[in-house]
């Protein structure tokens, strides 16, 4: 449909893939003096941010950044009352939302 | 039905039925030819995974549910059988139906709820199932030892006789295998399967016309979680012992790669996707440091270069008889 109104979707999807890298690369050097370097560093976060989109509603920023915050929260509060079930916790509160409301907390309608 | 039409399927009966008893005769005698005790091994460990890939197949590629957390299934049979063996009997088949009927409850009781969502959703729903049944092993340390694992799984007995390591554990597993192929693949030729396949096209549609379409897809959730939990039985037992990695996400992904890998929406499949998955691991990880990155990189050029897998790359060569659907 785009590519039939004229629009180069084969640039603009390289360039936004681009964009998306930039700004992780960019989250990755302002956490490098927080957490510890090392190879396996994205692992953890990719899980953690791939909950805090889906919390926050797809193709949704603002509810994106709420949704980051919240994984944070859990995360952090839980660390510190439950210890090894905060991740536990974090995972069950994510789901039981998920199925309450399919298109995460602010999503426009749309099925995640 | 027709004489004609009993003929046509007890021919397609016969089809489904006639190759994987031959592969399977195959297998059995390999080992007295030619391959070494390491190779057997390793071909145990691909038979297992290929049985839960196909259970993974049956969300995947005959409903369409993308789950991303089918180690939830395996890891947790792995346990519950594992457990059983070591503290009360290691009857192979005491241990498979206690962790079958674990499977099958947690399974029923979490479907119920989990297959009413689809898409994305449901895969991150999964995901989290998957990972809260991970952290569990890993806090839970007086059933499951923790991060540390469960070990020291004595070996299985079957009818009285103790199930070896190596040549007999391995014909189990491949009689499993065999066996599951055949059922699975009545199964999904069957009426039941035949209408999980019209809910993958157009659940809407399906529905409008009578299909009662959450509890075909709470059965299909039940089923594959249940045959996946074969897998985890046979794992425990070869392994002799699981950890909670068996319940990690990059396990589910891991089994993921092995169905697009080998194709989607076949049971072949599954098959082939996994043997490759096994026998290309243990090749790259004894040539390579960076293994995963050749992994890695042969993974994305193979799905780029045959969108539907290694049975999707061999059907297309395949002789035209073959394709036609009776």
């Amino acid at each position: 449909m785009a590519e039939a109104l004229g629009i180069n979707t084969q640039s603009l999807l390289t360039v936004v893939f681009g964009v998306a890298a930039g700004l992780a690369a960019f989250a990755g050097a302002l956490g490098a003096p927080i957490f510890a370097v090392h190879p396996d560093m994205g692992t953890g976060i990719l899980l953690d941010s791939f909950l805090a989109v889906i919390l926050g509603g797809l193709g949704n920023l603002p509810g994106t950044a709420i949704g980051a915050l919240f994984v944070a929260l859990v995360k952090s509060i839980g660390g510190g009352y439950v210890a090894e079930w905060s991740t536990a916790v974090l995972f069950a509160i994510v789901g039981f939302t998920l199925i309450l409301r399919p298109t995460g907390l602010f999503g426009s309608g749309r099925e995640a | 039905l027709t004489t004609s039409d009993v003929s046509v399927r007890q021919r397609r009966v016969w089809r489904q039925s006639a190759l994987p008893l031959v592969l399977l005769v195959l297998v059995a005698v390999l080992p007295f030819i030619a391959i070494s005790k390491f190779t057997v091994t390793l071909l145990t460990e691909a038979m297992i995974f290929a049985i839960w890939a196909m259970s993974l197949d049956i969300l995947v590629g005959f409903v369409g549910l993308i789950s991303f957390g089918h180690a939830a299934a395996f890891g947790l049979a792995g346990y519950a059988a594992g457990y059983f063996a070591k503290e009360i009997t290691n009857d192979f088949l005491l241990a498979l139906a206690v962790a079958e009927l674990v499977v099958a409850l947690i399974a029923a009781a979490l479907g119920y709820i989990v297959v009413r969502v689809s898409g994305i959703a449901f895969a991150v729903i999964s995901l989290c199932i998957a990972q809260v049944f991970f952290t569990i092993a890993v806090v839970w340390r007086q059933i499951t030892d923790g991060m540390d694992g469960m070990v020291g799984v004595p070996l299985p007995k079957l009818v009285g006789l103790t199930v070896g390591p190596g040549y007999a554990l391995y014909l189990l597993t491949a009689i499993s295998l065999c066996a599951v192929y055949i059922v699975l693949a009545r199964f999904l030729d069957s009426p039941f399967g035949r209408t999980l396949q019209a809910i993958r096209t157009n659940e809407v549609r399906a529905a409008s016309i009578g299909i009662n379409v959450h509890l075909h897809k709470w059965i299909a959730f039940v089923i594959s979680w249940a045959v996946a939990g074969l897998a985890g039985t046979l794992m425990v037992f070869l392994k002799a012992g699981t950890t909670p990695m068996s319940l990690h996400w990059t396990e589910s992904g891991n089994v993921l790669i092995m169905v697009i890998f080998g194709g989607i929406g076949t049971l072949f499949g599954p098959i082939i996707g996994s043997a490759v998955f096994v026998f290309a691991r243990d090749e790259f990880t004894s040539r390579f440091q960076a293994w995963q990155f050749v992994f890695g990189l042969v993974f994305v050029i193979v799905v780029l270069v045959f969108p539907r897998g290694l049975a999707g790359a061999i059907s297309r060569i395949r002789i035209p008889t073959w394709r036609t659907h009776s």
